[in-house]
Order: structure tokens, then sequence, then C-alpha cells
């Protein structure tokens, strides 16, 4: 069972000192991190990406340390609240770009990602471009392109905040299928209790950069 | 009477009667004189040398500009914050001072001209590198702020798919700012093919010669009017084809909230890093500093030589002269954006707006011959600063106008309704309310037009007469009479002048 472990994580900002003693995600699960809008739970997520550059402490998948190892090399996928699909290609070549990078023959990228796209109902919209589809769809198919690769972590950050109650009801529902299935190690940032509750297994509280309960979410 | 009409109408009768007439009756008189034999007398050489040596200089400016924005941006080094001041000062700088600055150094006579064993700096050498100086500031600034307001969410998302810091450059971050660097190379290319002091005083005439020049030359020397209004004809049609095509559109996403903004193209390597701030040093040094340096140098050294009772009454000339110029565009843009903030009819604001935006198309030689042949005849030409004021307030009017204009949006609906329930009406509004909320930045737009006029050199030289000198006139006929180190006391007290008048106007723009 692969596992993602932070030790002594501390990151100085002008508005709070974010401080996690120690921290951990198991594969197959989704660890919640809930907080205020300031709290430091984005800054979290960036400091286990490897975009946050001042920071002290380790981080480790599965033994490995990777606390140096650039943001491209570690594996770890990012889906933002905003979908940041690249706007000049189309959903199709969006999913594929991950396996693009990986130098996949092309009928291998183009076969994994329709899979994707058809697990999560968008199939119908793989010649669309970005700003042609909805929100929701959107955000699903930046979940798409994050899974297909394959990637043993995969890191939310407030995915469903700008979603309408339907859309999000779907996207939260593709998130947890989704990393149960690839035995993901799953970390999700969001505000709103209630996407914590539906989506993962366990949940921290932050405030002021600290952690100040831990809990299993009871179904 | 509305305070609304009385601006249009303030607005509208200067503009079409000093721009619109004139650049219809010229391009009627360019029609008029259109025909086989005018076009053989064309020179076709000056027209191809005009658009290649600003295809050149504005790519050369794009390549600098670009890769110091870049590096600033996303760097920390040694002396970033002086070398992100001295680029954005030289935006600042008058033409002529370029050209002096660039002589006393990289000249024959220069002293790292002599150093180096320059044999001649005038032509391609001068002019390029003059352009360059003036507009890699530009394009600078322009592209350090799109990527300071860059989301950089796509590049993080691709980062983490695992693609190379070059590729998610390549295929992201340079489409994103696509927009921003088609812009900029468009606008270096319009200044640099609208450049008249430049490849005036560093081509080398007449084997250098640009279509300002020839407009010039045309106009000046040879007296050849119809000449004149056939290359001006041409000119107006490229520049408002440039215009047209460098329609301002603002893609850029902003940044992501509250987020500090992250690096993400950091030269890794300290070794590399160190090289490429050397390198940075070395050509904003050889560029920017130096000759600027020996400008003020040289200027201390010449001041026991100037006739100080002839500069200071010169001067006192061109201060007058950059206030009236102040007011008039200050005043021009005031209505203009009065117009666009009350006006319910559309047709006539897209008309304030299109009028604002067209003095950017024109070249100062183009409209500056255009009010010679449309008022030759009149009485208000005998006063030869009549068409100085014209071109220059004009000038001005687009970057005034979109400041009055940005601040004039920020006054909310609210304040408007409220004071009308209390009874106030439209003149009571303008006095009571937004004159005192705008007073900061109409200061701001005289200010810079004071600034940008004291340093205005082409319009003056188009209009010269016997006798009324300025201090831009006077520098240019001392350094045509060898005249150096005079010309280096006035040049440092020209550099002085507006490189105080802009820190004002910088001050005020942080304090906004």
């Amino acid at each position: 069972m692969a596992e993602l472990k932070l030790k002594n994580i501390r990151v100085i900002r002008q508005r709070f000192e974010l401080n996690i003693p120690s921290l951990s995600a198991h594969s197959g699960k989704i660890l919640g991190v809930m907080g205020k809008s300031g709290c430091g739970k984005s800054t979290l997520l960036q400091v286990i990406a490897g975009f946050e550059k001042n920071m002290e402490g380790e981080i480790f998948l599965d033994e490995k340390e990777m606390t140096y190892i650039p943001a491209e090399n570690r594996k770890m996928a990012l889906v933002f609240q905003r979908p940041a699909l690249f706007s000049q290609l189309t959903v199709l070549e969006n999913v594929c770009f991950g396996l693009k990078i990986q130098h996949l023959p092309k009928n291998e990228q183009i076969a994994r990602s329709l899979f994707w796209l058809k697990r999560l109902g968008l199939e119908h919209l793989k010649d669309f471009l970005p700003h042609q589809i909805s929100g929701g769809e959107a955000q699903r198919v930046a979940l798409a392109r994050s899974v297909v690769v394959n990637f043993p972590v995969l890191l939310l950050d407030e995915p469903f905040s700008a979603l309408d109650s339907q859309s999000r009801g779907e996207s939260r529902k593709a998130v947890r299928d989704v990393v149960s299935e690839m035995g993901l190690i799953g970390v999700l940032v969001s505000h709103d209790l209630d996407d914590i509750k539906s989506v993962a297994d366990d949940y921290c509280l932050m405030e002021s950069g600290r952690i100040v309960k831990f809990e299993t979410v009871k179904y | 009477m509305n305070p609304v009409i009385v601006s249009l109408f303030v607005f509208f009768v200067p503009v079409v009667v000093f721009l619109y007439a004139p650049i219809l009756y010229l391009s009627l008189r360019a029609l008029d004189s259109f025909s086989p034999e005018t076009l053989s007398l064309v020179p076709w050489n000056v027209i191809a040398f005009t658009y290649l040596q600003a295809s050149v200089s504005a790519i050369l400016s794009l390549v600098l500009g670009l890769l110091i924005a870049l590096f600033v941006s996303e760097n920390s080094f040694w002396g970033k914050r002086a070398i992100s001041i001295f680029c954005e000062i030289v935006f600042f700088i008058p033409s002529i001072l370029v050209v002096l600055s660039l002589l006393g150094t990289w000249g024959v006579q220069g002293w790292l001209g002599r150093t180096f064993g320059i044999v001649n700096f005038l032509g391609w050498n001068g002019i390029l590198t003059g352009h360059v100086f003036l507009n890699f500031s530009l394009v600078y600034s322009n592209l350090l702020q799109a990527l300071k307001e860059l989301d950089r969410t796509e590049e993080k998302v691709a980062l983490s798919l695992g693609a190379s810091r070059w590729q998610v450059f390549r295929e992201i971050t340079l489409v994103k700012l696509k927009s921003a660097i088609l812009q900029s190379l468009l606008l270096c290319f319009f200044y640099c093919s609208s450049s008249f002091i430049i490849v005036l005083m560093l081509g080398g005439a007449p084997r250098f010669s640009s279509l300002e020049t020839a407009i010039y030359q045309a106009v000046k020397i040879d007296l050849d009017i119809s000449l004149a209004i056939l290359l001006a004809a041409i000119q107006l049609v490229v520049c408002l084809f440039l215009q047209f095509l460098r329609k301002p559109k603002r893609e850029i996403l902003m940044s992501s909230q509250g987020m500090e903004r992250q690096t993400l193209f950091d030269l890794r390597s300290q070794r590399v890093r160190i090289l490429a701030t050397l390198i940075v040093w070395v050509v904003i040094l050889g560029l920017v500093f130096l000759p600027l340096t020996h400008l003020i140098i040289s200027g201390f050294s010449g001041v026991f030589k100037l006739d100080w009772w002839e500069f200071s009454s010169v001067l006192i000339r061109s201060i007058v002269l950059s206030f009236v110029v102040g007011c008039v565009a200050t005043f021009l843009s005031l209505c203009g954006s009065y117009c666009v903030q009350h006006l319910n009819n559309s047709f006539l604001k897209q008309a304030v707006y299109f009028t604002t935006s067209l003095p950017i198309a024109l070249s100062t030689m183009v409209t500056g011959l255009a009010i010679i042949v449309t008022f030759a005849k009149t009485d208000w030409f005998r006063n030869q600063m009549f068409g100085v004021v014209c071109i220059q307030a004009l000038s001005i009017l687009p970057l005034g106008f979109r400041i009055l204009n940005e601040q004039f949006t920020k006054i909310e609906l609210e304040i408007y309704q409220t004071a009308q329930s209390l009874g106030a009406t439209q003149w009571q509004q303008l006095t009571c309310i937004e004159f005192p909320l705008l007073r900061r930045a109409i200061s701001l737009v005289l200010v810079t037009g004071v600034g940008i006029s004291l340093g205005e050199s082409s319009s003056l030289l188009l209009f010269e007469s016997q006798g009324r000198s300025t201090i831009t006139l006077l520098l240019f006929k001392m350094m045509g009479k060898y005249r150096f180190e005079e010309a280096f006391t006035v040049g440092l007290i020209l550099l002085i002048l507006t490189a105080s008048i802009f820190w004002i106007r910088e001050k005020w723009l942080n304090l906004n």
C-alpha cells in the first residue's frame, strides 16, 4: 500500500506560517484538507506538488524522498478549481497531453484518453474546444487528463467550488470512483464540509497554517 | 446648457478642425496629384529602407526586451532592481538625448567608439542601436506586466503531468503571451517606421533616409510640397493599417487569488544564472548606463562654455510651450473622457474612442504636413508655435484620455444616484463630485504632457522659425555645429527636467 508522508513542513508567508509536523495519505483513499480561505490549505498542496520553493521539511512517497525533486518529475497530477484546460487544444488533445509528454504511441494515447472520456461520460465532447463545453464538463475533462497518466498521487485544489449542484454531484462521484479503482493517493482541499464528507475518507481541519483536528469521515 | 453637450462640442470642434480636416485635405491632395509621372518621382528605395530598418529594429527590440523581461520576472539575481529601473527610465528619455548619448559613447569620437576602434557608427549601426535603445524598454515593460498578470494554473498542470519546462514554456506560456508579443512587435514597428530624429541624426543622410526624413527634406529643403504630400499619403496608409492590426486585445487571465506569484522558469544552475546576469548587465551597461553616464559627466564639463543668458530664455520658452501643450492636451482628454462617461449614444462614444486612438496611428511629419498644407495661408499659421501645440497636444491625447477614462469608470453609479437624489445638477456633479475625485488624475495628465512636450523635437524642427528656439532645437543646432561640449550641458539639463517630471509622475501613480 503506497503512502504519501509529510514531515516537519514549514512555509513562512506574510499572513501566516504553515506548520505541519506530520501528515500522511494512503493509496485508494482520499485525504481531505479543510479550512477557511487563507488558512494555508492551498499552500500545503503547492508544497506537495513541488511549486513552493521556500519551504522546510521533507516529503516522502513510498519511502522515497521527493523534497528536492522538481514538480515535473514528481508524478503528482493536479486538478484546480479552474479546470485550466489548454484553450488551443480539443478535449481529446487535452486528455492526451500527459501521454504525449511520455512519448507514448499516438494510437495508445487516443485509446487510453477515449477510455477515460467514456468512463466519465464525456466521449461525445472529444472534438470540442474548452470554451464550447460547460464548467462541470470541463472539470471532468481536467480530471480525465490527470488520471490518464497513471501517476500515483492526485491532488485536487477546490475542484468543485465553481460548479453547480448537479455537476458537483457528478464530479464528486467521479473523483471518488477514480481514486478507489486506480488505487491513487488522493488529497482534496476544500472549504466546503459537504465536499469533504462526500469524497474524503479522512480529513484534517486547518487554521492559521496548522492542523487543529484530524478525523475519519463517518458515512 | 448640458455639460455633456458642451464637452462634446469642445472636444470635437478642435479635433475636427485640426486633425480630421487636415488629414482629409492631405489625402484629397494626394489623390489629386496621383499619376504615373508623380509615382516615378517617389523614392522607392527610401520606402523600402524605412520598413526594412523598422522590421529589423522591431525584431531586435522584441528579442532583447522579451529575454530581459523573462529573466527579470523569473529569477532573483544581484542588481535586479537596478536593471528594472534602467529598463524603465529609458522609456522617458527624449530621442534627441538618445542620439547625443549614443554619439558621445559609441560614435567615432565617442570614448567607447575610440576604444573599440569603431570606424563608422552612422547608418545601420546607429539607427538600429538608437531604435533598440528606445524600444526594448517598451517591450520589456509590456511583457513584464503580461508575465506578472499571467495565471500560471495551466503551466502548473502541465508540469505536474510531466512536461519539461521548455515544453511548457513553448506550448503554453508563449501561446498565452502571443497577443502581448504581437502587440509589442507592431508598436515597435510603428515607432521605428515613424521615427524621425534617430534616422535624421544617426542615419548619416542622404545615404540612409526614411519616409519621415524624406518628407522633412521635401518640405524644408527642397520645398517640394507635392512630393511631401505623396510620401505622407504612403506613410498614412501604412500607419493606419498598422493601427488596425494593433487593436489592443487584452486576453491575459488575472493571476490566481491571494497566492504569491511563483516562478516556474527560473534558471536552476547557479553558473548559468551568473552567466545570464553578467550578459544582462553587459547589455544594459553598454546600451543604457554608460551612454547616460557619459552624458551626465560631459554635461558638467561643458558648464562654463554655455551661454547661460541665451539658454535661460530658451528654457523659459520651452517650459511655457510645454505647459501650454500640457494644458491643451489635458483639457481635450478631460472633455473626451467626460463625454464617454455620460453619453448614452453609442455611435458618439465610439467616435470619441476612435478619435482618441487615431493620433497613435499618425506620425509627426504626416500630421505636421497636413496642418501645413491646410492652414498655410491662414493668419493662425503666422504663429508657428500653433502647429507645434496642435501636433504635440494631439500626440498626448491618447495617453491622457486613457488615464482620465480609467478614473472616470471608477466612480460608482451609487455616487451619481445619491447626488441626483439630493438635487445636484449635472454641472454641480461635475464641479463638486467628479472634479475633486479626478484632481490627481488631471494633474498626472498635465505633468505627463509637459514631460513629453519638453523632449519632443520632430514637430519643432518641422515648424522651426528663425529666432524662436526651444531646448531640443538648441540641442539640434549645437550638435549640427559640433558644439558638443555645450550640447552635453544642455542635454544634461533636459535629462534632469524630464527625469524629474517622470519621477513625480511615478510617485503619483504609486500613490494611486
